[in-house]
């Protein structure tokens, strides 16, 4: 049997599952909108491959198939998660005011879809959508699809798409190359310990550095891992900026001390994204319960050979020199574009007290305003509390995501 | 001064445009056409809109463009050890006028596929390792494979 024949039926059934997903019962649009923009370039792929066979030329005809291939295997997860998107699990209490943040953030063609998903961890896939550069598609895992109170880490996957809108990598890159290639000659020796096969080269001029190719490699994979990191500062800026203080209430729920494992070199250590966050937040972590934030993350491994613990300390390195450049710049767009979203302790105070009398909030504030009054509460509440009645987390989540519908509906009647 | 960078996006949309050059390129090649709109779209795209020689070093100054372009010449077993060496390949590629490929030999228009083939090969492999998201804490041990296979 051919590639092409395989590729071409592979193609056609990818098709086919649209066909019948686009049969669901949508409850937004979003969904409905982003299904049929993935049809469209599942059929142009068919037509490509269609193209490539009558060329006739080998090389162009494995390309093509290896081509569709890798789009099955990318966007196979999406179509999962745009299904998963209809499913009432999801806490659609919340949407619209999770849209219209992303609106503030991103501009009114801004979409947004929310799933619960099966994967223990927030997630967001702009990083491969790039056809569809204005969908914001959030998961939250699944077992924790009712509880309100890690809604705080939307605003680190709304982030990546900030970061995209902004064209921050571009804006970046050549900084982060530019230290990186300082890294580098400031610890050649550490670099010659690692690469002892390239023992004869010496210390050389930026230009020089450039010009080697091997070395060109090594710069490009390092400014590619700090890249990558900085982003996901950014997005903790931005998460810290509009959720306050519950942004560190729900990392830290979430992810100390860690989850075992390997580190993620795409990432900088939990325990220093913490330190970046309790440093750069612009808030008193001691002040909101924490004695020692950083300290709450304990270090993960990473498996590695020297090669490869040398490209990491120097993305580490890098990332560490503008991490708080990259606060500020998340601080700044985040105020900019979604003040009315950022946390407003008045408003907090009120809704606070609402929750003490069991009721939903009918106070002006924003969706931020409301979870932080919620991570209040249970941690006013948490010691004293009696969960054989019920558990104060789905007691509050309750509470939380009532108090964001009646928001909703008030926002709604001011438009009218 | 910021050079020109090929962001996330730019780097995925590029699959498919190189694939198209490709195949325009073959078509070419076999004379049912002699433009290609899609080696057009990918020139301005690899170039950030500029098209002449002397942008080339500028294009190379970026380690990231170069050791994308680099590992898309090899494809067709073509080794430049240094960015002055890859200069002239670059620059018969920015220059190149796509709407009238009729003007080139056979030599040269394959010499033009096979990068384009070569890039699509490096940017499909770079689009499978982009985890969508991996999880905020951990993920499955990444190779920083690069270093070892030099």
């Amino acid at each position: 049997m051919s590639i092409e024949f395989n590729t071409r039926e592979k193609l056609r059934a990818v098709i086919g599952q649209i066909d019948r997903l686009l049969l669901s019962d949508f409850p937004h649009t979003a969904s409905e909108e982003a299904l049929k923009r993935l049809k469209k370039f599942f059929e142009g792929q068919a037509n490509r491959l269609k193209r490539a066979i009558a060329t006739n030329h080998i090389p162009t005809i494995v390309g093509a198939c290896s081509t569709a291939n890798e789009r099955i295997y990318d966007y196979l997860p999406i179509l999962g998660f745009l299904l998963r998107s209809t499913n009432v699990r999801n806490s659609f209490e919340a949407y619209y005011s999770l849209l219209s943040l992303a609106r503030a953030l991103l501009g009114n063609d801004a979409e947004f879809i929310l799933s619960s998903e099966w994967d223990y961890s927030p997630l967001t896939y702009p990083m491969n959508v790039s056809l569809l550069p204005k969908f914001v598609l959030l998961g939250l895992p699944s077992s924790e699809s009712p509880n309100a109170l890690i809604l705080p880490l939307a605003g680190h996957e709304l982030g990546h798409s900030v970061w995209q809108n902004e064209q921050l990598e571009n804006h970046y890159a050549t900084t982060i190359e530019k230290k990186a290639q300082k890294y580098m000659k400031s610890n050649w020796k550490s670099f010659q310990d690692a690469f002892p096969e390239h023992q004869e080269l010496s210390v050389l001029s930026d230009d020089e550095l450039i010009d080697n190719m091997f070395l060109a490699q090594i710069i490009s994979e390092i400014s590619s891992l700090s890249l990558c990191q900085i982003e996901e500062c950014f997005c903790d800026g931005i998460g810290l900026t509009i959720f306050g203080s519950s942004y560190f209430y729900a990392f830290h729920y979430f992810l100390a001390p860690n989850f075992g494992g390997y580190r993620s070199p795409d990432y900088p250590p939990l325990s220093v994204r913490a330190r970046y966050m309790a440093k750069y937040g612009e808030i008193d972590t001691k002040y909101i319960g924490f004695k020692n934030f950083e300290k709450e993350f304990h270090e993960e491994t990473f498996k590695s050979g020297s090669r490869e613990k040398y490209i990491l300390n120097a993305a580490d390195n890098v990332t560490n020199n503008v991490a708080r450049t990259i606060y500020r710049r998340a601080q700044t767009i985040a105020k900019k574009k979604a003040a009315d979203y950022t946390p407003n302790p008045d408003a907090q105070a009120h809704i606070l007290r609402m929750f003490e009398n069991g009721i939903p909030s009918e106070a002006e504030g924003s969706i931020s305003d409301i979870v932080n009054a919620g991570w209040n509460f249970v941690r006013q509440n948490r010691d004293t509390w009696k969960d054989a009645d019920r558990p104060i987390v789905e007691w509050v989540s309750e509470l939380i995501l009532k108090s964001i519908e009646v928001l909703e509906y008030q926002n709604e009647a001011m438009q009218c | 001064m910021t050079k020109h960078h090929l962001n996330r996006i730019a780097r995925d949309l590029a699959v498919e445009q190189s694939l198209d050059a490709a195949i325009e390129i073959v078509e070419v090649l076999k004379g049912k056409r002699s433009d290609s709109p899609a080696l057009a779209e990918l020139v301005s795209m690899l170039s950030g809109q500029v098209q002449n020689r002397s942008v080339t070093h500028d294009l190379l100054s970026n380690s990231q463009t170069a050791s994308l372009y680099h590992r898309a010449f090899a494809f067709s077993g073509k080794k430049y050890e240094t960015a002055a060496d890859l200069s002239d390949a670059v620059s018969i590629l920015i220059t190149v006028e796509s709407d009238n490929l009729s003007k080139y030999n056979s030599e040269e228009l394959s010499f033009l596929r096979d990068f384009c083939l070569g890039l699509n090969k490096e940017l499909v492999s770079e689009a499978c390792h982009r985890v969508p998201e991996p999880p905020l804490a951990r993920k499955k041990h990444k190779d920083l494979a690069m270093a070892n296979e030099y």
